[in-house]
């Protein structure tokens, strides 16, 4: 019995490993900039990853507090990870997931980590999407 | 592996057959060539350049399908591999996996009486999978290739081939148009080490 409930169980562990696809069909540019009083903040790190259960209403982008830590946090498929440069600027693209076009923002300083959101159809345009500042 | 082997030796097989054939200027299939190399080298400055490392091994084959003179027109395989070395702009990726067919169209030129050289164009068109941390990238282009390969006989029909080749390809991908050409250019080149075989030649 042990034997068969792990054989029906082994293709639900293989349909788990490569969960989010992409297609290089299109690349939206992201570009922004991270700022802590006023100040560039340099050489942090940034990603973006996909997220399926939000649904923005408009393209403001600004600091995400969830009510469930879970809520809309990175899973571990993050799509890009990058570093922000000497003036505190992000420069990188995206491309298409196959199964949503919404994605959120993640700084992280040190320990401490910061949500921004969301990046959707409301502030792309022509494959581009400006951030604007981001307070960290 | 198994099965390649065998496709390889009807392919090498072919190509030496009829060997006492007399020369004509018409000839199917009288070519077969399996090189192993690096690629990605010197890419120009683009998205997919600046995020990959040199490939290898770049495992490549081609088949002559027909001959006029020393013109041939066939067709191409190549098959590489290589590591993300930065996720900056391309993404959060590990590997990508090239898979390269397409068409050629040669000229070789007897140098000695023991070696020539073959100049070649190729169409390539390229289809990349790009994996790593739980997700997969897809990705296609088409290329003009511009090679040149060193033949030098051993055998009866054999050659040892040297070659270099610079591929242009044009990625597909829509994009804002001030990033299009640092996303969508991507020249590399490939050198090769391998065997031809081929009848009626030196």
């Amino acid at each position: 019995m042990k034997k068969l409930l792990l054989l029906a169980l082994t293709p639900l562990l293989f349909s788990n490993c490569t969960r989010d696809y992409y297609e290089n069909d299109e690349r939206i540019i992201i570009e922004g900039k991270v700022m802590r009083n006023n100040v560039p903040l340099q050489n942090t790190e940034v990603r973006i990853y996909p997220v399926y259960n939000a649904s923005p209403s408009s393209g403001t982008i600004g600091e995400i507090t969830f009510n469930n830590s879970n809520d809309y946090a990175d899973d571990g498929h993050t799509i890009i990870k990058t570093k922000t440069d000497a003036s505190g600027k992000i420069n990188t693209s995206l491309p298409r997931n196959i199964n949503t076009n919404i994605y959120a923002i993640k700084i992280s300083n040190g320990y401490n980590s910061k949500y921004y959101g969301y990046i959707s159809q409301y502030n792309t345009s022509n494959y581009y999407v400006n951030l604007g500042t981001l307070n960290y | 592996m198994k099965k390649i082997f065998v496709l390889m030796c009807v392919l090498v097989s072919l190509s030496s057959y009829s060997q006492e054939e007399k020369k004509s200027n018409i000839d199917f299939v009288n070519t077969f060539q399996f090189t192993l190399g690096f690629s990605n080298l010197a890419p120009n400055e683009s998205m997919m350049g600046d995020a990959h490392s040199e490939a290898f091994p770049a495992i490549g084959a081609r088949l002559g399908i027909f001959s006029y003179n020393r013109f041939t027109i066939g067709l191409h395989l190549n098959l590489h591999r290589m590591d993300v070395k930065s996720n900056d702009f391309f993404g959060h990726f590990e590997k990508t996996t090239v898979f390269t067919p397409g068409f050629y169209l040669s000229y070789y030129q007897p140098i000695t009486e023991e070696s020539l050289i073959e100049p070649y164009l190729s169409y390539d068109n390229s289809q990349y999978t790009t994996k790593g941390y739980g997700k997969e990238l897809n990705a296609e282009s088409d290329g003009l290739g511009l090679g040149l390969d060193y033949q030098h006989k051993i055998g009866n029909r054999a050659y040892v081939t040297f070659g270099l080749k610079y591929t242009f390809n044009k990625m597909r991908t829509e994009t804002h148009p001030n990033w299009e050409k640092y996303i969508n250019n991507y020249n590399y080149m490939t050198a090769k080490i391998g065997f031809t075989f081929s009848k009626n030649r030196l």
